[in-house]
């Protein structure tokens, strides 16, 4: 009798630039601008209340975007000190 | 979920999280590996899960974790959350979700695990820390999800990876 063939789900570990392509996709669905321009906008403070109810996704995006540590759109973010 | 290097840490928490939402999706999950300790889990585009009723509905989980020395185990690592996001909508516009359970502590908004719902916009409900098992085992209970595995099968997994992570876990679930 042929062992017992679990369903198994792929991993895929993904490239830098494929995941770079995943935020600029992400960014311009949920907040209608590009990847690059989301991470600018978040260097220069416009998202210091960026709110999930307003903008469904956009928290999603912010924990999933290359966000700079140490120059974070937030003032006295911890994110600098991680 | 414990392991010898920072990678292979990485990898044992990888394979919980897929084998966890393998019980309702056979979408693949997406990894990075952001920096040497820094990697990030997540579904894009999100996966599709069907109801009993037939209904269609998206998933999108996002899990932001690190890989860092064992507190207890000399020379092993093991993976620790910084940040996640458990998402279930309605169809692919953003704007149909139905409940989002958050915590980003790193980011803008609150601090604290919660969840937003539908019905009450802006309002952030305090939660505990939500495990990726219990959200699994909601949609399954909750919104009759269709588990794509045998009853016994998908709870023996979500039951079994619950309690690894719960042994893992900083901070801990608090169970009903």
């Amino acid at each position: 009798m042929p062992a017992k063939k679990r369903k198994t789900v792929q991993v895929k570990w993904v490239t830098k630039g494929e995941f770079t392509s995943m935020v600029d996709t992400r960014a311009r669905r949920v907040l209608g601008i590009s990847g690059r321009q989301f991470i600018t906008r978040w260097k220069n403070g416009q998202y210091r209340k960026l709110d999930a109810d307003t903008c469904p996704g956009a928290v999603e995006l912010a924990i999933l975007a290359p966000l700079p540590r140490k120059k974070s759109g937030r003032k006295n973010s911890k994110r600098g000190r991680r | 979920m414990a392991g010898k290097t920072p990678k292979e840490a990485a990898d044992n928490f990888v394979f919980f999280i897929k084998e966890t939402l393998s019980c309702i999706s056979d979408h693949f999950v997406s990894a990075y590996q952001q920096s040497k300790k820094l990697y990030k889990v997540y579904y894009e585009p999100y996966a599709k899960v069907t109801a009993k009723s037939g209904d269609n509905y998206l998933l999108s989980v996002t899990q932001i974790f690190r890989a860092i020395p064992h507190p207890e185990q000399e020379g092993q690592f093991k993976a620790k959350t910084q940040e996640y996001s458990y998402r279930l909508l309605g169809g692919p516009k953003e704007n149909t979700e139905i409940l989002a359970y958050h915590w980003h502590p790193h980011d803008p908004g609150v601090k604290f695990p919660h969840l937003h719902l539908k019905d009450s916009p802006r309002i952030h409900y305090p939660t505990s820390r939500v495990c990726l098992e219990d959200f699994v085992r909601l949609l399954i209970r909750d919104f009759q999800i269709k588990p794509r595995l045998k009853d016994e099968e998908w709870k023996e997994i979500l039951d079994r990876n619950k309690k690894a992570f719960e042994k893992m876990a900083t901070w801990k679930v608090q169970n009903p």
